[in-house]
């Protein structure tokens, strides 16, 4: 898995590639802790070139979004990959995450 | 638990997580031997990796160095996946690990939700001093849309 990161007006975008899963998880919870914790607290995390992510990966997202709010921020997530979308649609945090396809205009490259 | 299968596939795996990801795909490409739609494949892949996982958490809290074994093969009307560790056996699953709980505590706990919500049908048992868990691709069967459990 590899994770970069730039800034987008007042948003960081956190570029994830390869698999999020129980072995690579650990990587992002350090990146979202580390951003959160210089006080980068609006993310939005990019997924679409992402092509597996387990209830690992994504309980790491869930904390990542609990620390955001914490700190009076917003943790959002996008991705266009089916597969992805289906992990968040069976457990229910679609709306939670406030899933999109692609990045919103204002914060496009 | 094992049931006749043809075309077998056994893979074992040190109990650590690093290999979690070769067996889920292993599984996946001997999946493809089956009549399982592709998109079934990919819940073969997840629900795997998922179990395997756990089997690695469970084998760690023992300490014993013995591997993971993962065994799948399919039936006239389904694709089985058995994992086996020697994690000093199981305890029946409260039934409300199956049920996902209310945001904000979703962080942990996911794991099982996601398996059966995937399979058609899911099994553990204690077997040879650890836990077997058996989980059945239903050949034919829609993919479950996403959202929503098998019935």
């Amino acid at each position: 898995m590899r994770i970069e990161h730039r800034q987008a007006g007042d948003v960081v975008i956190v570029d994830v590639h390869g698999d999020v899963d129980v072995a690579t998880a650990p990587q992002l919870r350090e990146k979202l802790v580390q951003l959160i914790g210089d006080g980068h607290t609006d993310l939005v995390v990019d997924l679409n070139d992402v092509d597996f992510l387990d209830s690992t990966g994504l309980g790491v997202l869930v904390g990542g979004l609990k620390r955001a709010r914490s700190n009076k921020g917003s943790l959002q997530v996008v991705s266009n990959n089916e597969r992805v979308k289906k992990v968040f649609a069976i457990t229910g945090l679609t709306e939670v995450f406030g899933l999109t396809d692609q990045l919103g205009d204002e914060v496009s490259p | 638990m094992t049931a006749a299968l043809q075309g077998v596939v056994t893979i074992e795996i040190p109990p650590k997580l690093d290999y979690v990801p070769l067996a889920r795909r292993l599984v996946a490409i001997a999946a493809t031997e089956s009549r399982l739609d592709p998109e079934r494949i990919e819940d073969v892949e997840l629900a795997t990796s998922e179990v395997v996982a756990n089997a690695v958490h469970a084998q760690h809290h023992s300490t014993r160095p013995d591997p993971i074994t993962v065994r799948c093969g399919f039936e006239s009307t389904a694709f089985i996946v058995e994992v086996h560790d020697m994690g000093g056996g199981f305890l029946p699953p409260d039934p409300a690990a199956f049920e996902l709980r209310e945001w904000p505590s979703k962080d942990t706990g996911l794991g099982l939700a996601i398996v059966h919500s995937v399979t058609d049908d899911v099994v553990f048992e204690d077997a040879d001093g650890g836990t077997c868990a058996q989980m059945r691709f239903t050949v034919g069967r829609a993919n479950h849309p996403a959202g929503a459990a098998p019935g």
